[in-house]
């Protein structure tokens, strides 16, 4: 009863991280279009996916700490957690 | 008696309470119906009556196959029918229709109410589009529908026209067995009335098997041949309508009998009232022994550990309850 579907979980997680460079590449292509050159086009889309996640993650905490069924505080440090790679890959492209 | 058209043995479904988005865990389970078990004869009409989240819902959706189901049997016509997947449950679905209780959330705002009741005959490959066409039509003449009104919108309709669509939507099929959820609630009482009225021309001319969901128990006293009182997932009282109604055996029963509107003041003020105290107990976590105990009038000491199992005496009358109320 208490055991995690780890399995749907990995696939719920891939899927998610798919996403989020779906939307960085989504947003690389908008910046590159309107005329910034390819790094700072990705510094900026990869920079927004990240704020987007950590401020995603601090709502999430607060959520959790409210007391939510669902919201756990490992849920809420994931997502920031998650937000990291994508505010290195800004700082660093 | 005739021969059951529908059976239900030990029917359990349950919610799971998940924690997390991502990794999720299952922390607890909502048992919404635990271990009912039913019986519907043909040309029957079974009223399911009960407080509200008591489960009634989920045990309608799960008899129609709407919820998977976690334990027990649905056997219809002979035929067991829980685990059945495409064409055999699509046959079932024709057999077993349902009214829903919510007749605007029932219907697409944006087809035309002639597309909805026509709907089932396309999934169904019955007919050709023009005979479907007019099959729509005669189940709209059936329940009082004009049929010209074919093409309008649903809300172009009154809640009760609303209702008599979905309960030309629900016969349009030539089902064996209609589960009705709560057919009269979001209506007014005079058109409740109609709509009862409606119910029972049509079980006595097209001989349908009714099982009825409700809370007011007027209603079911008017349509149902028998009832089953429902408490926090389980059956806690059953058997003929008169028997439930003029002899109840568990406090439940009574005190849900006794919470029943009358309009006749003097009648009102000279009845005994039974006015349970607290809420319903959570059903992630139901009280041990009788479900029923924190609540009950009548609860002895050893109510708390003994769990009372549903008790069916040869007429059919049957309760839960380890001190019944004297007939």
């Amino acid at each position: 009863m208490n055991a995690v579907d780890w399995r749907a979980g990995a696939l719920r997680f891939l899927v998610l991280v798919l996403f989020l460079l779906a939307a960085v590449g989504v947003l690389v292509v908008v910046f590159y279009t309107a005329g910034r050159p390819l790094r700072p086009a990705i510094s900026a889309g990869a920079g927004v996916v990240g704020f987007a996640m950590a401020m995603l993650g601090i709502g999430l905490l607060a959520w959790s700490r409210r007391g939510s069924e669902r919201v756990t505080g490992a849920t809420a440090f994931g997502a920031m957690a998650l937000s990291v790679p994508f505010l290195v890959a800004a700082l660093v492209v | 008696m005739s021969e059951p058209i529908l059976t239900a043995t030990g029917l359990t479904i349950g919610f799971p309470v998940k924690r997390g988005i991502i990794f999720q865990r299952e922390v607890a389970r909502v048992q919404a119906v635990d271990g009912v078990d039913l019986t519907l004869h043909q040309g029957e009409t079974l009223a399911i009556v009960g407080e509200s989240g008591c489960g009634k819902t989920t045990l309608a959706r799960g008899l129609v196959r709407l919820r998977d189901i976690d334990a027990g049997s649905i056997t219809f016509m002979g035929e067991d029918i829980t685990r059945q997947r495409g064409r055999p449950l699509s046959d079932f679905r024709r057999q077993v229709t349902m009214i829903f209780q919510d007749p605007i959330a029932s219907l697409d705002p944006r087809m035309r109410i002639g597309q909805s009741m026509q709907e089932p005959l396309d999934i169904h490959s019955i007919g050709m589009p023009a005979e479907r066409k007019r099959k729509v039509q005669e189940a709209m003449e059936r329940v009082g529908l004009n049929p010209e009104h074919y093409n309008r919108f649903p809300h172009e309709f009154s809640g009760g026209q609303r209702q008599r669509i979905g309960i030309a939507r629900a016969i349009i099929l030539e089902p064996r067995v209609i589960v009705c959820d709560e057919p009269v609630s979001a209506l007014d009482v005079s058109v409740q009335a109609q709509i009862v009225n409606l119910l029972e021309d049509l079980q006595r001319d097209l001989g349908l098997s009714y099982i009825v969901i409700a809370h007011d128990l007027d209603v079911v006293r008017r349509l149902a041949d028998r009832v089953q009182v429902m408490y926090l997932g389980r059956v806690v009282e059953q058997g003929e309508g008169e028997q439930v109604y003029n002899h109840p055996r568990h406090p439940y029963s009574k005190a849900l009998l006794s919470a029943r509107p009358i309009a006749d003041p003097k009648l009102a003020r000279s009845r005994e009232r039974i006015v349970l105290q607290g809420d319903v107990p959570s059903p992630i976590k139901p009280p041990s022994g009788c479900r029923f105990h924190p609540r009950c009038p009548v609860a002895q000491a050893s109510c708390s550990a003994h769990d009372p199992r549903l008790e069916v005496a040869a007429d059919g009358h049957g309760w839960a309850c380890a001190y019944p109320l004297a007939p």
